[in-house]
């Protein structure tokens, strides 16, 4: 059942598109896995993503039943005989290995595949990395939204998404991690569990809505696919995701201010160095290039962007005056930085304050090379690995990924991200109680 | 005679050395110290012994310099998560015709205590007496009393072998020997505690940078002590994820701002990140700030009471909890530690003797080691006795 559109559909704008080319032959399909996977893609549906089709994925009949989707996938049967996983993530990978073949059916073809799992529980947890391998065997680049589970649901739910989560880190281009925990954080003083779903709803629509409309809508700097997914030639990192909105004359402030505040950082001043970052921006018809460098410029200060930055800046008529920049970036964990030549650094942006303008290329040819920030965070992080052996060429190695550090909440553990965790009563105290205990914070 | 020893701390935030001459007249003379912030300690383990060891030698260095001497004997203190304590007995019946207990029936029941064997990779680190019992009766000193069987034991911390081993490398490597090697939580308790606290039973916290050392006395003789892995830097780091600062930042408030609990009227107080309103300043609710802090807190006391559940209550620990340790400054921490252990707490008190320098409470844990030389160094002077068995417990020295 391959039914999905192929879609480049020349929506608003109205400007001729810059650079289609093999864009319009882009495939993306969003698909749903498990309980909470489905009910994310149920509720996307109402806003509407033109340029992709949308598929569910589950071992519960019934609820796939609820569903309203393109395409409707069960797995497992013959283990759970149409009933849910329970909660066991060895379940869902038996249901996942008994279905394989509808899997890849449902993934042949694509060229870009969103993949949102709720991780913890048994469909979602044991399933999601073998549909992400499947996909990736079949060529496509596939990004993951996962939500992770709440501290309070205690420690084997904890486990099973931390093992899935890393599992799919080696698969997936880019894995996004929605901590629940976090999630609470945004929401208001008395908000219930739900408002913090409809929160990460919000983040993966923005961040789907963001890469689409990269590859689809017309712009002042426009980006291809090939590019795109160029930008993360590397498995086994974590993601940097982080959005920030304006609106009217302080629009340009206000974004930048809340991307670089957004608690999805994890709260941290200086997350560890991004190999690649990919920088979108949608904007009304009031974008103009000096804009596009003011943003790059504090993004890249702040995340580094070292090995590349992909920027692309999309101009959309029902933006109106509002901005909106989505950033998302890939890191190998430090490691990657043996791959990564300082030399490259030093010439592009001298330890002081000049900020290099990025020139944002013309259509077609968007990439701008590592415009590389924060100094210091490449000294320490060059520091902490000396000693260590370098690879001359930067492409050749790629194995490394695998003995990186999967430390899954690390961006919670900041400042004990490596050391080894401890449990107590069956949770990981060097993250905040707060966030375990979803005690609100308004800063 | 009188012998300089050094007391040393090699915390998770700071290394502490502390010179005194002992005088076996229980006399202590402060001869000088040196502070150095610690790099390579996370939570009370060494992720990097290299730089650890540069800090203690700097650390040793300053107080040796001022004090002008060169000091051989040292006096460690422990901690870690790979901390473990339990209690241990031996048994032995009376052999004596006439049933009185002999020396050589302690030693015999004693001896099972000592004589367990360590599980691989663990070794001792600190055997502490507890008292003996003569048919099921708490006898301090069963020494020619009448009974059938005599019950020995003593509350046994062991810890990872590679960690212990590392610890005391850095003594080596300054040369020094280890005279004895203390559980932190029992050197900061003889710093804090007089002798009819713990007979009458006390808890005391010392909540640290990196660990949350603790020790329970119960008539005058330790039952419990424990290692958290969780100290005054989970606060900060806290405080910056939830307030989104630096780590530098938060420290800084957690200083100026921390308090334990959350009080009324922080709900609508605001505070300044910098103060001076320039680039970068920032509006903070305090409410936020307090929340962070005392979940924080309020969690740690509440790992600490599942830990000691029914030893926990106003009866057994009639003399309060006792909190010292850097985080000990934290407002209010006393009043979160009572609301959530339900026993009165209270911030320990450093000894009146004491240089005023060396009151706060983030030096208990070195000047405790060095109350705890002083009473074995006494206790050389004696002839051996099995008497009380704590002050025994001091008296036995932990070589490597």
């Amino acid at each position: 059942m391959e039914e999905s559109l192929s879609s480049s559909s020349e929506t608003s704008g109205g400007r001729e598109p810059a650079a289609v080319g093999s864009t319009s032959a882009v495939r993306v399909k969003i698909i749903g896995l498990g309980g909470a996977g489905t009910h994310m893609v149920e509720r996307l549906q109402k806003n509407h993503f033109q340029e992709a089709s949308l598929a569910v994925v589950d071992t519960d009949a019934s609820a796939l039943q609820k569903v309203a989707a393109e395409e409707k996938v069960l797995i497992g049967r013959s283990v759970t005989r149409g009933l849910s996983a329970g909660a066991d993530a060895a379940v869902g990978a038996t249901a996942a290995k008994s279905d394989m073949a509808a899997l890849e059916g449902l993934v042949a073809g694509q060229n870009l595949i969103f993949l949102l799992v709720g991780l913890g529980g048994g469909t979602g947890s044991g399933a999601a990395p073998a549909l992400a391998a499947a996909a990736v065997a079949k060529g496509a680049m596939v990004v993951a939204f996962v939500t992770m589970p709440f501290s309070m649901e205690g420690g084997r739910r904890t486990e099973q998404a931390n093992t899935a989560l890393t599992e799919l880190r080696l698969s997936c281009e880019v894995v996004i991690p929605l901590y629940n925990d976090i999630l609470m954080q945004l929401t208001d003083e008395n908000a219930t569990v739900l408002e913090a779903f409809a929160k990460a709803d919000a983040w993966v629509r923005r961040g789907i809505h963001s890469l689409c409309a990269m590859l689809f809508k017309p712009g002042l700097i426009n980006v291809d696919f090939s590019v795109l997914r160029g930008a993360f030639p590397k498995r086994g990192g974590r993601a940097l995701f982080t959005l920030g909105t304006g609106e009217g004359k302080e629009a340009t402030f206000q974004a930048i201010n809340e991307l670089l505040n957004s608690p999805l950082l994890g709260g941290r001043n200086s997350p560890a160095p991004v190999g690649t970052l990919v920088i979108n921006i949608l904007s009304g018809p009031g974008l103009t290039l000096p804009k596009v460098n003011e943003i790059v410029n504090k993004v890249t200060e702040r995340f580094g962007g070292r090995e590349n930055t992909v920027l692309g800046a999309v101009i959309d008529a029902d933006c109106g005056e509002r901005l909106e920049v989505c950033v998302i970036g890939s890191s190998g964990g430090f490691r990657q930085l043996r791959e990564g030549k300082p030399a490259a650094l030093a010439e592009s942006g001298t330890g002081e304050m000049p900020k290099p303008v990025p020139h944002p290329s013309p259509a077609g040819m968007p990439r701008a090379q590592g415009k590389t920030g924060r100094p210091m965070t490449i000294g320490e992080a060059v520091k902490r690995h000396i000693g260590k052996q370098e690879a001359p060429d930067p492409a050749a190695k790629k194995v490394d990924q695998v003995e990186m550090d999967f430390d899954e909440q690390e961006m919670q553990r900041s400042f004990f991200e490596k050391t080894r965790r401890t449990m107590i009563d069956g949770q990981d105290v060097d993250i905040p109680t707060y966030l375990r205990r979803g005690i609100k914070i308004i800063p | 005679m009188s012998k300089i020893v050094a007391g040393i701390d090699v915390g998770t935030t700071k290394t502490m050395v502390v010179l005194a001459e002992v005088h076996p007249g229980q006399r202590l003379n402060l001869l000088s110290w040196g502070e150095v912030p610690t790099e390579g300690v996370r939570k009370g383990e060494i992720v990097n012994l290299e730089k650890v060891r540069e800090c203690f030698c700097e650390a040793m260095q300053k107080a040796e310099k001022k004090a002008q001497t060169h000091v051989k004997n040292a006096c460690f203190a422990m901690s870690g998560y790979h901390l473990k304590g339990q209690q241990m007995q031996g048994t032995a019946t009376v052999s004596d015709a006439g049933n009185q207990v002999s020396l050589s029936d302690i030693e015999r029941a004693v001896s099972e205590v000592s004589n367990r064997q360590l599980k691989e990779g663990r070794i001792l680190v600190q055997q502490i007496p507890q008292p003996y019992f003569l048919d099921k009766k708490m006898r301090p000193n069963p020494l020619g009393l009448t009974g059938l069987e005599l019950e020995a034991s003593a509350w046994v911390i062991d810890g990872d072998e590679r960690a212990v081993r590392e610890w005391v490398s850095l003594a080596q490597a300054y040369s020094l020997s280890v005279r004895q090697m203390t559980v932190a939580s029992l050197a900061s308790a003889w710093a804090v505690t007089e002798e009819t606290a713990r007979q009458h039973g006390t808890l005391v916290i010392d909540i640290g940078g990196g660990t949350t050392d603790f020790v329970l006395f119960h008539k005058g003789y330790v039952v419990c002590t424990g290692v958290l892995p969780i100290g005054g830097e989970h606060i900060t780091n806290d405080l910056a994820l939830g307030l989104r600062m630096s780590v530098a930042n938060a420290e800084k408030i957690k200083l100026e701002f921390g308090k334990a609990l959350e009080m009324e009227g922080d709900a609508n107080q605001t505070i300044w990140l910098h103060g001076d309103k320039g680039i970068g300043d920032r509006k903070l609710r305090m409410q936020a700030i307090s929340r962070i802090v005392q979940a924080r807190v309020d969690e740690l006391f509440g790992i600490i009471r599942r830990r000691l559940d029914r030893f926990l209550n106003k009866h057994d620990v009639a003399a309060g909890v006792v909190l010292t340790g850097g985080t000990a400054r934290l407002r209010l921490i006393e009043h979160a530690a009572t609301r959530a252990l339900g026993v009165e707490a209270r911030i320990g008190e450093m000894p009146a003797w004491l240089n005023d320098q060396l009151k706060a409470p983030q030096y208990a844990t070195v000047v405790g080691l060095l109350q705890e030389a002083l009473s074995g160094w006494k206790g050389q002077e004696r002839a051996p006795q099995k008497k009380t068995g704590f002050a025994q417990g001091l008296r036995e020295l932990f070589r490597l």
